[in-house]
């Protein structure tokens, strides 16, 4: 009898433990509806309206995942919907949630309920376990059980974007002002459209006997801006889609395309969003198989938080992280669920079967931020030329700002990232004693394309091998008591570096490198001088000795980003496949 | 002295190897619950398992753990699920002290995996949890298994531990086993079995456990004839208004078994059968076993929640119903005896042929227990050896002639007689 007791209280304090435990492995997909409608907050616009087909489809890229089943509500239902929050004074979140209750609501249930989306949502909520009751092997029965049944229908949600800005102006965001500042010629007369906004999510539960609620699950907001030159009309381009557009529709284009982007990449981190898995088989060499894949929209890249279920002595259950994976294969569970991805741990201790695995959203931008120090270059004072530099400039202190756009959902190979390099130098010179007390700021500039291949050799370890090619950059100006000069001058470039990186966080990491850039001949060059009864104005003067190329060696800092506030490399987005 | 010493010394050693080798065979995690019963041979069990490190250093834990956590710790899971059927669950195998005494001996047999391997006949590829515990010393998981239960009980079987059903239906013969809808006051269960499918689905499944139980089992659907006896079974106090245990009395089962289900709404649109299933003793109307199974809440597929309601209800009937039959088989064939006196003898008479009758009973039989003596009947529940007394016939037989020689007055008479009622009333000559 004791034993039985004590039999009976274990499994009491132990099922609901496992139920939990089995949500937190478990990835249940989600029923999504969308209200096909932006709430725009009193005042959000501000000389440019938002374009809805285009913002339509980069919701369906962005936010539409895999991960979802997709609902749509009759037309009527969304025009009583817009009409009824149209005709309200005062509008937030309980109202909306309450006019799509009463709107929206009837119409939830019918989807719910309608036949073949039970059984293809059940079906895939199923673990094997269920294939082996007296139900589904004697009896043959798929039907679903009312425990199925109430995850699916507490497993729907409704979302409405919202604008709480979208401007159109000639004010350049911060980080672009201060980029002008070294390099005058990143500044140029553009025009942005700036977007904040968010989405709100709404959660539709419905209660056993047919009753349907809908409440706020959370808000989630972003920002961004795109940009054009003023006055100039540009194709815009996303896959194979391109549309011919005017400056102001291309920056709201832009901004539209980053702005939703980033709110994907919030919805990802919605906890009742987050893709979850559970490692089914450890390989060799820190590798392990998750069960989930193509089916819930997996990325090769994708990066997973992995965490060991804990009981404490009271038997309290808790998570910790026990480090993080990155996935390298993508098994297509599409057609068989047990194909499974294979991810690569990059953090933490080897673990072991029935680890549970939690999406770690990044947007799929790296920015690095490196220091560093060039030599080898060879910038040369000539009779009438430089005469405020004694000696040569050989060296620079720089500053690197690499954005790498992670190719890996393009091509399906892990670690290949598309760079863009703009390098700040600060040449390291002498001047001539006589110009001791003049201002005297030469600046190098780069902006290369690159193409950088990381390779992981440990856990947390990489080498990453990048080429690329650009413009190099010279420019200074002079204004002595003797004579004025300034020159700019542009010079084609191709580079090569080597990179050693480990990671502190999943996210973030520390690189040394060292690399070679040869840089060519100026190809363009725009020399001032003024003084000793000379103006002379036009290109490099013939005895000019520019080489701008040399060995440099860096360290810095690379991070994933969450959220990028442009449009980088967006067109590539189009071409996503794995 | 020394030799003593050493002698105590080896004697310690080898109990603590002794000791520690068996501990090894038993799980440590003792935590399972039954999942569902899937058919008549196979049950699905949910067990949880444990794998504690004997490494010390935090790093050598973590990669042990690793490395051997999950697989150490499911055959841990394996034992528990074992372990939970022979000793643990509502209705376990090992179901009493010399049960249990007999297998302590064969533990490390029913422990070692690779037995447990053929017993399973299904396992969860992934798990239903996995934790880390004991201070991060140990890590346990969650598993599920189909474990077929008929090989387990052949096994116990075979060592002697548990009762063989073929040597115990050799012995003391197999239980005959009726089966009937429980049917509302005043209602024919038969018409129910006829007239209603669902009702003779259920009871075709109970039909198939016993079946495959080797029990003998009818369904009176072709039962005729049933009005006749009632007048006379009218005699038998106590289930006036019973069908069921009227035709039971009349078929002759040992055991009875009724059911009946309930459909509630389980919500989302969905119903749940509650079935109730009750087996009874036939002669006495005794309650020896009763338990109510659910199914899934399911949208329509009535007969499937019939069948699964009907198989977690009825395993641990028939498990109370068989250990009573083991327990009642030890004091012999159970009957029914019922004299009825006719009213044309005097007071006198009455008298001698009451005498006569309990001296004859107390002869013939091992057990004699009256339930009601009035002066127009005498209702006993008598328990006679099978070797002396193979069938009814034989005992009625045997009865009457001690009657005779115990001076009992006029002849026995049977009015009918079945395999565990004999209905009989006392003739002039």
């Amino acid at each position: 009898m004791r034993k039985h007791i004590t039999l009976v209280l274990l499994i009491a304090i132990f099922l609901p433990s496992l139920a939990w435990a089995q949500q937190e492995g478990q990835f249940i997909r989600k029923s999504v509806t969308s209200v096909e409608s932006v709430w725009m907050k009193p005042g959000s616009q501000r000389g440019i309206e938002l374009n809805f087909p285009f913002f339509e489809r980069m919701v369906d890229t962005y936010i539409e995942m895999a991960r979802f089943d997709y609902n749509e509500l009759p037309e009527s239902l969304l025009r009583e919907f817009r009409d009824r929050a149209n005709a309200k004074t005062h509008i937030d979140e309980n109202v909306i949630a309450r006019l799509l209750e009463e709107t929206v609501g009837a119409e939830m249930l019918n989807i719910l309920n309608d036949p073949e989306l039970m059984e293809a949502r059940g079906l895939a909520l199923r673990d094997e376990s269920a294939w082996q009751t007296f139900a589904a092997t004697k009896a043959r029965s798929i039907g679903l059980t009312v425990e199925e049944l109430e995850i699916l229908m507490n497993s729907s949600y409704l979302y409405l974007p919202f604008i709480t800005r979208i401007e159109l102006t000639d004010r350049q965001p911060a980080g672009r002002a201060i980029l002008a500042e070294f390099m005058p010629a990143a500044d140029s007369d553009d025009i942005y459209v700036y977007i904040d906004g968010g989405i709100v999510w709404f959660s539709v539960n419905v209660s056993p006997d047919g009753g349907v609620s809908i409440s706020e699950l959370q808000s989630i907001s972003a920002s961004a801006y795109g940009s054009q030159r003023k006055g100039r009309t540009a194709t815009f381009q996303f896959g194979n889609d391109t549309w011919r557009l005017n400056d102001s529709q291309y920056a709201l284009y832009d901004a539209t395309q980053a702005w939703v982007r980033n709110l994907g990449v919030a919805t990802q981190e919605i906890s009742d969003f987050q893709l979850r898995a559970t490692i089914r088989e450890t390989l060799p060499r820190r590798h392990y198989s998750l069960d989930i894949g193509r089916r819930e929209g997996v990325y090769v890249d994708d990066i997973f938080e992995l965490f060991e279920v804990r009981l404490d002595e009271v038997g309290n259950e808790s998570l910790h992280s026990v480090g993080h994976a990155r996935i390298v294969k993508v098994g297509d569970n599409r057609e068989e669920s047990f194909q499974f991805s294979t991810a690569r741990q990059l953090m933490g201790r080897q673990q072991g079967v029935g680890i549970v695995a939690k999406e770690y959203p990044r947007v799929g931008y790296d920015f690095r931020l490196k220091f560093g120090r060039t030599t080898g270059m060879d910038i040369k004072p000539a009779p009438g030329f430089m005469q405020w530099l004694s000696g040569e400039i050989n060296e620079s202190f720089d500053v690197h700002l690499i954005y790498s756009y992670n190719l890996a959902r393009i091509t399906g190979r892990s670690q290949r990232f598309l760079d863009l390099d703009l390098r700040i130098g600060f040449p390291i010179f002498d001047p001539d004693p006589e110009f001791s007390n003049t201002n005297i700021n030469p600046i190098l500039g780069s902006a290369y394309l690159g193409y950088t291949r990381k390779m992981w050799f440990t856990g947390r370890q990489n080498l990453g091998i990048s080429i690329g090619g650009g413009t190099d950059m010279f420019t200074y100006k002079v204004e002595s008591l003797f004579f004025d000069e300034s020159l700019t001058l542009f010079a084609l470039g191709l580079k090569g570096n080597v990179d050693y990186e480990i990671l502190i966080t999943p996210a973030l990491s520390f690189n040394v490198g060292a690399g070679y850039r040869v840089s060519t001949e100026p190809f363009w060059a725009e020399y001032k001088f003024e003084g000793f009864g000379l103006n002379i104005e036009g290109s490099l003067p013939a005895n000019a000795d520019i080489d701008m190329g040399g060995v440099y060696v860096t360290a810095g800092i690379n991070y994933s980003l969450r959220q990028l506030r442009f449009n980088l490399f967006g067109f590539l987005d189009g071409f996503r496949e794995y | 002295m020394k030799r003593s010493i050493l002698f105590l010394l080896a004697f310690c050693l080898t109990s603590l190897t002794a000791l520690e080798l068996f501990s090894q065979d038993l799980p440590i995690s003792r935590q399972a619950n039954l999942v569902e019963r899937v058919s008549s041979a196979e049950v699905m069990v949910e067990a949880t398992g444990i794998y504690i490190s004997s490494e010390t250093r935090s790093r050598r834990i973590d990669r042990d753990l690793s490395d051997n956590g999950v697989p150490r710790a499911t055959d841990d899971a394996k034992k528990a699920a074992i372990w939970f059927l022979l000793y643990g669950s509502t209705d376990p195998m090992l179901n009493n002290q010399q049960a249990q005494n007999n297998f302590r001996p064969h533990e490390s047999y029913f422990f070692d995996l690779n037995n447990i391997n053929q017993w399973i006949t299904w396992e969860q590829s992934g798990l239903q949890n996995r934790s880390r515990t004991s201070d991060g010393n140990g890590i346990q998981i969650t598993k599920r298994f189909r474990i077929n239960t008929d090989m387990i009980r052949s096994d116990l079987e075979r060592f002697g531990i548990i009762s063989s059903r073929v040597e115990l239906s050799d012995a003391i013969g197999r239980p005959f086993i009726m089966v009937l809808p429980q049917a509302p006051t005043g209602q024919n269960p038969v018409d129910l079995l006829r007239n209603e499918t669902q009702i003779r689905h259920a009871a075709s499944v109970v039909e198939s456990f016993l079946t495959a139980r080797r029990y003998d089992v009818v369904v009176p659907e072709q039962v005729t004839q049933i009005d006749d006896m009632i007048a006379a079974l009218n005699l038998v106090e106590g289930q006036e208004d019973d069908y069921a245990f009227r035709i039971a009395q009349q078929i002759g089962s040992d055991i009875y078994i009724t059911f009946s289900s309930t459909v509630e709404d389980a919500g989302y649109g969905t119903q749940r059968v509650a079935m109730q299933v009750r087996a009874y003793e036939t002669t006495t109307g005794r309650l020896l076993g009763t338990e109510t199974g659910y199914s899934q809440g399911r949208r329509g597929e009535v007969s499937v929640s019939i069948e699964e309601s009907m198989n977690e209800a009825i395993d641990n009937v028939l498990n109370r119903v068989n250990n009573y039959w083991i327990e009642d088989r030890e004091r012999g064939v159970q009957y029914k005896v019922v004299l009825n006196i006719p009213s044309s003898f005097d007071r006198d008479e009455v008298e001698d042929i009451q005498f006569a009758f309990m001296d004859a009973m107390e002869q013939i039989t091992q057990m004699a227990r009256e339930n009601v003596s009035t002066s127009q009947t005498l209702d006993y529940l008598v328990w006679v050896n099978p070797d002396e007394h193979r069938n009814s016939r034989n005992f009625y037989r045997e009865l009457s002639r001690a009657y005779t020689e115990n001076g009992g007055i006029g002849r026995l008479r049977s009015v009918t007689i079945n395999r565990k009622l004999l209905l009989l009333e006392v003739d002039h000559d």
